[in-house]
């Protein structure tokens, strides 16, 4: 029986802890040496002392009731003062491990540990402990026991500048803004007056100075847009890269391992059995460059938040079919057998290019009501277009790449999501539904929509447009064929 | 075939629970809104039948259609509802692991859940008496 580390006394303590020692740093600080200061001090502060011995000691309970028990074919888990709360996980069960040391853990020599099985829920994990480092390596001992660690057949070690290319195809401001938005959440009062201050000042004057250095009038709101939406980005850039620097992946013959992180390093350990699918994702840029990123499905890796599943980050096309035969997932992206029809010119095209051509009519027509707010929609109109354009030349591409083909006893499906392109690989046996879809113009032109679903914590649609109905009952015969 | 039934006490505990919850709610609003007298007699009529269609309806019915039945070591059958019947059926295989969560004087008072987390969904064992309840989470854990 083992305890967590003793830093959980701190973790299970409220975060609200640390509005109460900042008054009590400040009356320390202010304090003299003197017998009546300090006994003035005590008086006026007593309670909020009171209040944090509460809560430490709330998080001594807990942390003392929580004992951790490695049994020979489990891990078990109990927790609770009053009400007790017991989380037993048969090794066998597991699917992947990951072992987080955070650069503020590292100098107490403790670790989070994070466990996952195909089941639970898909946020969060399973069973998260703060362990000691030492006690980690029992435990990944007796846990990878059931997949043992066999001789090591292959090793991935990307260089930096690979990571940098991935980094800067895979950033986008969407997630930089969601990092700033928990950030800002998390830090609560402090920033509502970070944001109504210093932020809105700072923001103000360097939009000032930007909108006097063009030589075009542009509106002052268009230019701030554009600069949360670039700062955004570079956010979402740097964290990436910090994300997957030092990315390493060493395939064994029952697990892979995966390291990555620079300020945060974490480890991962994935029974291969586990994973659902394996997913190749590109997008325009990679396409041109030749490159694909390999991803996988598997409960417990790449499921929180801005995380991506990646196995591999950067790899020419020669090198992932050669990864894909080290992962038993053999050389099996060949010719589609079943294609896109090419006359499904709407059903990729149609949304991009309403869009196109919505954009700039609605801004006339703003524009020729309101002439007055001209400045400021032109800029935001151009915005606007630039991604519908960029669509368009991706729903092109689709066009002709969507389809998918059926060998030996696995599915490889090739389509489009937004702006990314997906090439999907899985075993027949992890297929869980197939559906068609028909919408009224689809029936009399005889095309549908095929959906696949894979086995996955969370299910996720994997969508063909524009096939034929026929081509679709026959992939659909065929799988039940084989079933 | 083992049938396993949610244990009386636990609903006896239940009732006793909803009824002071239900008292209170009534005293603090007859105290808070004794200054609009319609409406607080309108809520207190609310508080009162919620608590009474709990009590004496609900309560009871859940209980008698609450029963778990283990098939041949290889299902676990649930069968619950109160207007709508419903049945959920897990493969004891498919279970990934379990947790289970007891409450002090669980012996006398049968507030025990199992919580048996499978693919793709989980099952809650609820209300069983401390025996039964220890055998199952036995019985899954292996």
């Amino acid at each position: 029986m083992y305890h967590e580390h003793p830093l959980k006394i701190l973790k299970t303590a409220s975060k609200n802890i640390w509005l109460l020692i900042f008054p009590l740093l400040r009356g320390i600080k202010t304090m003299h040496l003197d017998f009546d200061v300090f006994y003035n001090w005590i008086k006026g502060a007593w309670f909020d002392i009171l209040v944090i011995l509460v809560i430490i000691g709330y998080g001594y309970l807990h942390w003392i009731n929580t004992w951790l028990r490695f049994g020979e074919n489990d891990i078990t888990l109990i927790s609770g003062i009053f009400i007790k709360r017991e989380t037993t996980i048969p090794y066998e069960n597991i699917s992947a491990l990951t072992a987080e040391h955070s650069f503020f853990l590292r100098p107490f020599k403790a670790v989070r540990l994070k466990i996952n099985t195909c089941g639970g829920n898909f946020s969060s994990s399973d069973m998260s402990l703060l362990m000691h480092r030492n006690e980690l390596k029992e435990v990944h001992h007796k846990m990878m026991t059931p997949h043992a660690k066999k001789k090591k057949n292959f090793k991935l070690h990307p260089k930096f500048l690979s990571i940098l290319f991935f980094s800067f195809v895979f950033s986008s401001s969407f997630s930089g803004a969601f990092y700033i938005a928990a950030l800002f959440f998390q830090l609560g009062k402090v920033s509502k007056d970070l944001l109504e201050h210093e932020l809105k000042d700072a923001l103000n004057q360097l939009t000032s100075e930007v909108s006097s250095k063009f030589a075009l009038s542009i509106a002052p709101a268009a230019i701030l847009v554009s600069i949360l939406i670039i700062s955004t980005w570079l956010i979402s850039f740097v964290l990436n890269i910090l994300r997957y620097t030092g990315f390493s992946m060493k395939k064994y013959k029952n697990s892979l391992q995966i390291k990555m992180g620079a300020v945060t390093k974490r480890h991962f350990y994935i029974v291969p059995h586990k994973i659902n699918y394996i997913d190749m994702r590109q997008n325009i840029i990679m396409k041109i460059f030749k490159k694909t990123s390999l991803n996988i499905n598997c409960s417990g890796y790449g499921n929180e938040k801005n995380e991506l599943p990646v196995l591999l980050p950067i790899l020419n096309m020669r090198q992932a079919n050669n990864a894909l035969d080290i992962l038993d997932f053999g050389k099996r992206i060949g010719k589609r057998s079943v294609k896109a029809n090419r006359s499904a010119v709407m059903t990729f095209l149609g949304l991009p290019f309403c869009f196109c051509i919505g954009i700039p009519t609605a801004a006339a027509v703003i524009i020729h009501f309101f002439p007055s707010f001209s400045e400021l929609v032109i800029p935001f109109a151009v915005m606007a277009e630039i991604p519908s354009v960029w669509m368009i030349i991706v729903k092109i591409h689709a066009l002709l790449n969507t389809g998918l083909s059926i060998e030996d006893n696995f599915i490889c499906i090739r389509y489009s999501r937004f702006f990314a392109f997906h090439t999907v690989l899985a075993d027949r046996k992890k297929l869980v539904k197939t559906q068609i879809i028909q919408n009224p113009i689809q029936k009399k032109l005889g095309r549908c929509r095929l959906d696949f679903y894979f086995n996955s914590e969370m299910p996720k649609k994997n969508k063909l447009h524009g096939i034929n109905l026929k081509d679709a009952e026959k992939i659909l015969k065929i799988l039940e064929m084989n079933k | 075939m083992k049938e396993y039934k949610s244990d009386k006490n636990c609903l006896n505990i239940l009732r006793l629970t909803i009824i002071i919850v239900t008292l209170l709610i009534m005293i603090l609003c007859a105290y808070f809104l004794s200054f609009i007298p319609k409406l607080m007699i309108l809520l207190n009529i609310l508080f009162f039948a919620a608590g009474f269609f709990l009590v004496v309806i609900y309560l009871p019915v859940y209980f008698k259609n609450l029963r778990y039945y283990v098939i041949d070591n290889d299902k676990i059958v649930k069968e619950s509802g109160f207007f709508f019947k419903k049945k959920q059926i897990i493969s004891i295989d498919r279970i990934q692991y379990t947790t289970s969560v007891s409450t002090p004087f669980n012996k006398f008072t049968g507030l025990n859940f199992l919580v048996l987390y499978a693919y793709g969904g989980l099952m809650t064992i609820m209300f069983l008496n401390k025996n039964d309840f220890e055998e199952l989470s036995f019985r899954f854990r292996k």
